[in-house]
């Protein structure tokens, strides 16, 4: 059974094993261990909270899948209290994956179609992607009502709903390959729209001198910002790598409005959608993206309206009717929300919600999971009622927002209740089987039919949709109904999350000797993109980058605002005393941090809150670095990131900005800091090519 | 004083006014916000169900006692405020030198009684003019070291008792005007009125020549505050020294004869009050103890070796006044105005000294809290 | 309370209670201080020390500061001597990291207060402190007089300014700026009355919970053991005060000691006065001098 493999699996993981490896003391590790056991059970829930720590890692996804493990086996699912939530970084993280700007994602998570030998078909998506039990057997429903709202009247139940002029991926298209396919001149032009990748992303010396090769880029932001001044400041301008006169790239810097300028949603880690009012007019021509988007997609309509050609179908059959207002012509944001809520196509009287949604061509519905935002043509984000929190269940205040899917504040939350239905604990009581009325009940909108019983029992031959599903089975979304301890499929580096040193690591694997590193992850492995050999002795040092509560990210909205720049002054590093004796390097004095791909310079804050960490025996010094800084804006100083090897987890593609290897010294750099690549760039040929080595591995 | 400007430009509105939020319509409220602080007063932190805070009250005598164990006994060892116990006055050198003319002011104007009351009204006339001639510095200077002179009238908004520098500014005013006055009566010949504003102005002089010290004392400033029963006393002795010395060299220009009582009496009274000056300095220092440290660093501790020279210096000349002749007398005055000043300057001086020092800080208020509590425990 | 300046009847004493072991060290306060009162940055540079406290203490542009305490025990000392030593330090020992958010105290005898000669500073219906910057023309008394180092002169400004318990919002009925940001409720705002009665059950749930080290500073203190009369804004701390940079003990310093400088500075005024009169009745008297 599933569970003695994991058993078997886990057994060499012992508490020792953990000090060995992670230099967490056992008692340390026991006391985490008691203290989630003690807080898990029917009384009481444990929740796992986790942001970047825990992702940026060539196994980032193993590490959350751990984290799920755990707390399926310790009953913290679907329950008051539990679960496994994400800390989103800006804001609508959650909403920009739900109606996402990932390539590989059409909105509702409507995997994106690939390109095939056999062109995908709608039949043939239909078949390959939905499911025929669980919830998922209704995915023909949700595709054709999307393809409903952008196409409109042009899909028909003949052209496939216009399916097959949806584009296709052939490989992984996230940001990095996207960015090592420029820096080899494959790529035209880039829209920025609130990202910095010049500062922000990893090894940005290669991102600035990617950013040089492209014709052209639109910046939009609040401030000017690295990645629209690399062209004139970048360290590589400064070491004459590069020379303004020589750089092509053409730099549209668009003025953003901020959040409070603009209206629209939010969509929290709970998946609760806030509608935001508009404060204020944003100052002179500073437009929100909305407007930016309408006004640009306007135009590229009139542009191809007259054009034959079968691949601007799309962009002819696009349904663009969103009203304006104001002189600034800002477009209506509640006529997107009313479109991603979707409607019947005959009258356009929106739908409750996603269960009324159709495959026939006669609903049409922006992102099925958002269903019911804009149920009753009223904006259900816009609530904001809290309720009576004292009464019991009050605090779950569903007349606050709106949380997809229909206002569901939990999901799986069947499993709120035992398998009889009846709640774990008076104290947990969540969500119950009321047998006196024959339906699931309780303070949130149930996670399950609401009047399957609980001793219902699918059939023997497994039955279709939702028939499949017994009454005792929570996980709906899983064609088993069960929540899912091994991933037979899904994850590209295997079913049970395993321990792996990172793709830099100054120590070896004890677990897996002859691997140490996730065999899968990415690497980018070219003279631009060096990763420092594991155990290297020139780099003995871990380091890891971390956020300060007083900048954010790449710092553009810190940097430039004088009351957050004097909290957190300039670039610093953290390392401790005694690493500081060894190399000479004094509290707030200079020091320099070295990796293959660059140098930095920072001052040195030397605390004890940073400590060696005993690793076999070894002891490992850590260095700590903000990652907020760099050449431009108010407050300046190097980027961390010119450090960090571009490389990726093999699921998501996130990259290992928590561990690599360095060392330090004291004293101020000597060079400008991506000097050590400059030498890989000049030899770099430039080859612009279709099928880019950087996108491996390719879909099949 | 003030050499490179900063930018002072806030990132939105103007420095120190409120918020200048625009609402988005005219009428628009708060959203949510509720009003007499209510949102101020629900918390999920100290709420009924949360374990923030016992039910009931603490047990008696709880909270008293752990605030008395951390405040009493001996201040932590190694702690490292950087400066920030206190903040060191602001005062430039516009203030202790006004403390020198303001004190000799009022040194002239006792002077000036003096003479009136021994029958030397031509000396005392010459008094009053030295008294109004050292004041007359003395309003600018001070007009100057405000951060925004140009509301220096605002001084005289209120009268308030207990803040000396409200008082003293009262009583530079008064002073001024008597002083003008009487000088202005010895003009046009009105002698009795001119005695009379004098002797007014003497007693109010009584206040300008000691408020100083009490000005000084009444901060937290660990080396003025531990010196209050002794910087009126050396403050007026500086003052009488002063005024005695202006007055005589005045006198002399003025003609006034060798060996004429009054030179003689004025005399004594700068070698007595300088005297009394640099032993009330000594007893002083002895037992500020660790406090005095201030005084002998830097260069206030140097302006006070220098004041301390100085006077010794006149002294000695005094002592020697057979063999040295009168001009050594001059000398020996010239010695005392310079010792005065410099012990102004090193007074100010040493009080941003020791307001700069945290263990002074520090240890001046442990001091206090041992005064006050039981012994710890 | 007899100096109160403007009358309202029904307003009633308001104040802060800080309550440091809740506070995560965000420096949202700080921030959003500077923000209600548009004051402009000081600009700062890294400090050695301090952890994480750049803009080092409080002053006439940071009416709210936040100042960082890293607690761990001492490191021996080490040889400058590569390669890496073992510090022999306990590596388990976490130590902690303490914030502390500090204030104008709105203290009940206010040393600033008593010193401004303008009437700049006044007590208000809440029984807070305020600095009328219209009024105030730079003296710069009221700096040395306040125990706490708080109120401070702006060198380019050239008058003094310290936090107002945000006034003008609480006429509105807004609770200060600084406590509506604090995400922790480490700032709590509100009748003053309510504020120590709780502040003074936390200090018991603490040290039933063993953190015997937490201790009010400026409230609920025997008579005679206050600190200036009590402080409107008062803190819950755990380390020694002048860990934090504040005095063990305060008191406003005029009311301290200006009456006994006083009665000591006009008895040496008399004292001189006789001085010098005596000299002169002397001065018929005596060996004659060549003076
Ligand atoms: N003030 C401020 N707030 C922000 C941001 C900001 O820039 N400034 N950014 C926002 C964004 S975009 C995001 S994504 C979030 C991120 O929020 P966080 O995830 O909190 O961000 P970090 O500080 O980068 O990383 C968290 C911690 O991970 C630790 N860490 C490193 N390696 C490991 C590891 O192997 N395991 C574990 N368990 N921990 C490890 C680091 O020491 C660090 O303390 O914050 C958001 N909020
Ligand atoms: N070494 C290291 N690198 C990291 C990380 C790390 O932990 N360590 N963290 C990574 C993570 S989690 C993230 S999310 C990235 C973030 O990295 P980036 O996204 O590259 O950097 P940001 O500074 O967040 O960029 C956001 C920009 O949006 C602008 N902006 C703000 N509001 C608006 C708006 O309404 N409209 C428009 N158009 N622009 C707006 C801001 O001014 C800012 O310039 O950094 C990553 N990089
Ligand atoms: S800083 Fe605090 S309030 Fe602001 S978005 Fe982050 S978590 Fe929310
Ligand atoms: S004396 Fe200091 S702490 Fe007290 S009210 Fe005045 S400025 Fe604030
Ligand atoms: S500086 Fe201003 S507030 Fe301070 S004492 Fe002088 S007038 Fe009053
Ligand atoms: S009460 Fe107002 S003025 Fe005082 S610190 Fe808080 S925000 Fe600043
Ligand atoms: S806002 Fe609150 S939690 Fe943050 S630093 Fe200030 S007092 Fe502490
Ligand atoms: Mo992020």
């Amino acid at each position: 059974c599933v569970l003695q493999i994991v058993r078997r699996h886990y057994s060499r993981y012992t508490p020792e094993m953990v000090e060995r490896i992670c230099g967490v003391s056992r008692e340390h590790f026991e006391r985490v261990a008691e203290t989630l056991i003690a807080n898990s059970g029917r009384e009481r829930t444990t929740a796992l909270v986790y942001a970047v720590g825990w992702t940026q890692h060539s196994l980032g996804v193993q590490m959350i899948r751990a984290g799920a493990i755990l707390q399926l086996l310790l009953g913290n699912v679907g329950r008051p209290g539990g679960g496994v939530m994400a800390m989103r970084g800006h804001a609508t993280i959650q909403g920009a994956s739900d109606i996402p700007t990932l390539y590989d994602l059409l909105p509702g998570y409507l995997p994106m179609p690939k390109a095939r030998a056999q062109a995908p078909t709608l039949d043939s998506y239909v078949a390959s992607d939905g499911a025929r039990r669980g919830w998922w057997a209704h995915f023909d429903e949700y595709i054709v009502s999307l393809l409903k709202a952008w196409f409109g009247e042009a899909a028909t139940a003949e052209n496939g709903y216009g399916f097959e002029h949806l584009p296709k991926i052939s490989g992984n298209h996230a940001h990095f390959p996207t960015m090592i396919r420029a820096l080899d001149g494959g790529l035209d032009g880039l829209f920025l729209m609130g990202q910095n990748p010049a500062v922000g992303s990893q090894n940005s010396g290669l991102m600035r001198r990617a950013l040089a090769r492209l014709k052209w880029v639109v910046v939009r932001d609040l401030a000017e910002i690295e990645s629209a001044t690399f062209w004139r400041d970048a360290p590589e301008v400064a070491s004459g790598e590069l020379r303004t006169e020589d750089i092509e790239t053409e730099v549209f810097l668009m003025p953003a409005a901020t959040h409070v300028e603009k209206e629209g949603s939010f969509t929290n880690t709970q998946r609760l959608v806030q509608w935001r009012d508009k404060a204020l007019d944003p100052p002179g021509d500073a437009r929100s993206e909305l407007w930016f988007m309408h006004h640009l997609t306007t135009r590229i309509k009139a542009h191809y309206a007259e054009s034959e050609d079968p691949r601007d179908w799309p962009v002819r059959n696009l349904t663009w009717d969103y009203d304006e207002h104001g002189p600034a012509r800002e477009p209506s944001a509640e006529a997107v929300l009313a479109e991603i809520n979707g409607y019947t196509t005959a009258d356009r009287a929106p739908v409750p919600g996603f269960a009324q949604l159709r495959g026939d061509g006669s609903t049409a519905c922006g992102c099925w999971i958002y269903s019911g935002v804009y149920a009753d043509g009223v904006n259900q984000a816009r609530r904001r009622d809290p309720g009576d929190i004292r009464a019991p269940g009050g605090w779950v205040s569903p007349e606050w927002a709106w949380a997809w899917p229909a206002n569901r504040r939990m999901l799986y939350n069947r499993a709120s209740a035992d398998p009889e239905g009846r709640p774990w604990s008076e104290r947990k009581r969540y969500v119950w089987w009321d047998d006196e009325q024959g339906r699931w009940t309780g303070y949130d909108v149930p996670d399950f039919p609401v009047d399957k019983r609980p001793d219902y029992r699918a059939p023997e031959d497994g039955g279709e949709g939702m028939d499949a599903i017994s009454g005792d089975q929570p996980f709906i979304m899983m064609a088993d109904g069960v929540g899912w301890l091994y991933t037979p499929s899904g994850l590209l580096d295997g079913p049970l999350p395993t321990h792996y040193e990172p793709l830099e690591s100054p120590v070896g694997n004890l677990l897996y000797p002859r691997l140490s590193a996730n065999p899968v992850a990415l690497r980018w492995d070219r003279p631009e993109n060096p990763l420092n050999r594991s155990g290297d002795p020139r780099y003995p040092l871990v380091a890891t980058t971390f956020r300060l509560t007083e900048h954010h990210t790449a710092g553009a909205m810190s940097r430039n605002l004088p009351w957050l720049a004097e909290l957190q002054p300039e670039m610093f590093a953290e390392i401790d005393p005694e690493i500081a004796v060894a190399r000479g390097i004094e509290d707030g004095g200079w020091m320099t941090i070295v990796t293959e791909r660059a140098e930095i310079e920072a001052r040195a804050k030397v605390t004890e809150r940073i400590r060696p960490l005993m690793i076999d025996g070894r002891r490992v010094h850590q260095v700590a670095l903000p990652f907020h800084w760099g050449y431009g804006g108010g407050s300046r100083g190097d980027a961390a990131n010119d450090l960090i090897a571009l490389t990726g987890d093999p699921n998501v593609t996130i990259e290992e900005a928590k561990a690599f290897t360095c060392d330090v010294r004291a004293g101020r750099r000597t060079r400008q800091t991506t000097e050590p690549l400059r030498a890989a760039h000049d030899a770099l040929h430039i080859s612009p090519r279709q099928d880019h080595p950087a996108e491996e591995p390719k879909l099949t | 004083m003030s050499g490179e400007r900063r930018d002072m430009t806030p990132a939105v509105g103007t420095p120190a006014e409120p918020g200048s939020w625009r609402p988005a319509r005219p009428d628009a409220g708060v959203e949510l916000h509720q009003r007499d602080w209510a949102d101020a007063r629900w918390s999920f932190l100290y709420g009924e169900d949360t374990a923030y805070a016992t039910p009931g009250p603490p047990p008696d005598g709880l909270v008293e006692a752990a605030s008395r164990s951390a405040r009493t006994g001996d201040p932590p060892p190694g702690f490292a405020p950087a400066r920030a116990m206190m903040k060191p006055p602001v005062w430039t050198w516009e203030i202790p030198l006004y403390f020198w003319f303001g004190g000799m002011a009022a040194g002239s104007s006792f002077v000036a009684l003096a003479c009136d009351l021994s029958g030397d009204h031509r000396s005392a006339r010459i008094a009053r003019i030295v008294s109004l001639a050292a004041l007359a510095p003395s309003p600018p200077l001070l007009v100057m070291d405000l951060g925004r002179p140009e509301r220096f009238y605002n001084m005289l908004r209120i009268f308030k008792v207990r803040s000396p520098m409200s008082m003293g500014a009262w009583a530079l005013t008064v002073f001024g005007n008597l002083a003008a006055g009487a000088v202005g009566a010895d003009l046009v010949g009105r002698r009795r009125l001119a005695r009379a504003l004098g002797g007014a102005n003497a007693i109010v002089g009584g206040y300008l020549g000691s408020y100083t010290g009490v000005l000084l004392a009444a901060t937290a400033v660990p080396v003025w505050a531990r010196s209050r029963l002794f910087l009126g006393p050396i403050f007026v002795a500086t003052a009488t020294a002063t005024g005695a010395s202006a007055t005589r060299l005045a006198l002399v220009v003025a003609g006034l004869p060798v060996g004429h009582p009054t030179r003689r009496a004025l005399g004594r009274v700068e070698t007595g009050a300088m005297a009394t000056e640099l032993i009330l300095s000594e007893i002083n220092e002895r037992r500020l103890g660790r406090l005095a440290e201030s005084l002998g660093q830097g260069r206030p501790g140097g302006l006070f070796r220098a004041a301390k020279w100085l006077v010794r210096a006149g002294l000695g000349l005094r002592l020697g006044r057979r063999r040295l002749g009168p001009g050594a007398h001059h000398v020996a005055s010239g010695c005392f105005l310079a010792a005065a000043l410099c012990f102004r300057f090193a007074w100010v001086g040493a009080g941003k000294q020791s307001a700069r020092d945290d263990e002074a800080v520090a240890r001046m208020a442990r001091a206090t809290a041992a005064g006050r509590s039981p012994a710890p425990g | 309370m007899s100096e109160i300046a403007i009358r309202r009847p029904e307003a009633q004493r308001m104040g802060f209670f800080t309550d440091t072991t809740v506070c995560i060290g965000c420096k949202a306060c700080e921030v959003a201080c500077k923000q209600w009162n548009d004051l402009p940055a000081d600009g700062s540079e890294f400090r050695k020390g301090g952890s994480y406290d750049h803009t080092g203490a409080l002053g006439a542009n940071t009416w709210r500061h936040v100042r960082f305490l890293e607690t761990t025990a001492p490191l021996p000392e080490l040889p400058a001597i590569p390669p890496v030593q073992d510090g022999g330090w306990d590596l388990r020992d976490p130590g902690s990291w303490v914030f502390m958010s500090d204030v104008c105290k709105h203290c009940t005898h206010a040393g600033c207060l008593d010193a401004c000669p303008t009437g700049a500073l006044i007590r208000t219906e809440f029984e807070t402190v305020v600095l009328q910057p219209d009024v105030c023309n730079g003296c710069g008394y009221c700096v040395p007089a306040c125990p706490f180092g708080v109120v401070d002169r702006d060198h380019d400004d050239g008058r003094a300014a310290k936090c107002t318990l945000c006034y003008d919002r609480l006429q509105e009925g807004l609770e200060p700026a600084c406590a509506k940001a604090c995400p922790t409720d480490s700032i709590q705002f509100g009748p003053y009355d309510e504020l120590v009665e709780r502040a003074q059950r936390r200090v018991a749930r603490l040290h039933e919970k063993g953190a015997t080290s937490a201790y009010l500073y400026g409230a609920g203190d025997a008579p005679g053991e206050e600190l200036a009369g009590g402080l409107g804004a008062f803190f819950l701390l755990t380390e020694k005060p002048e860990r934090y940079g504040l005095p063990a003990q305060a008191e406003s310093p005029i009311q301290e000691n200006v009456v006994p400088a006083t009665v000591a500075a006009v008895g040496a005024g008399l004292a001189a006065a006789a001085g010098v009169a005596l000299s002169f009745v002397l001065g018929g008297r005596g060996k004659r001098g060549r003076w």
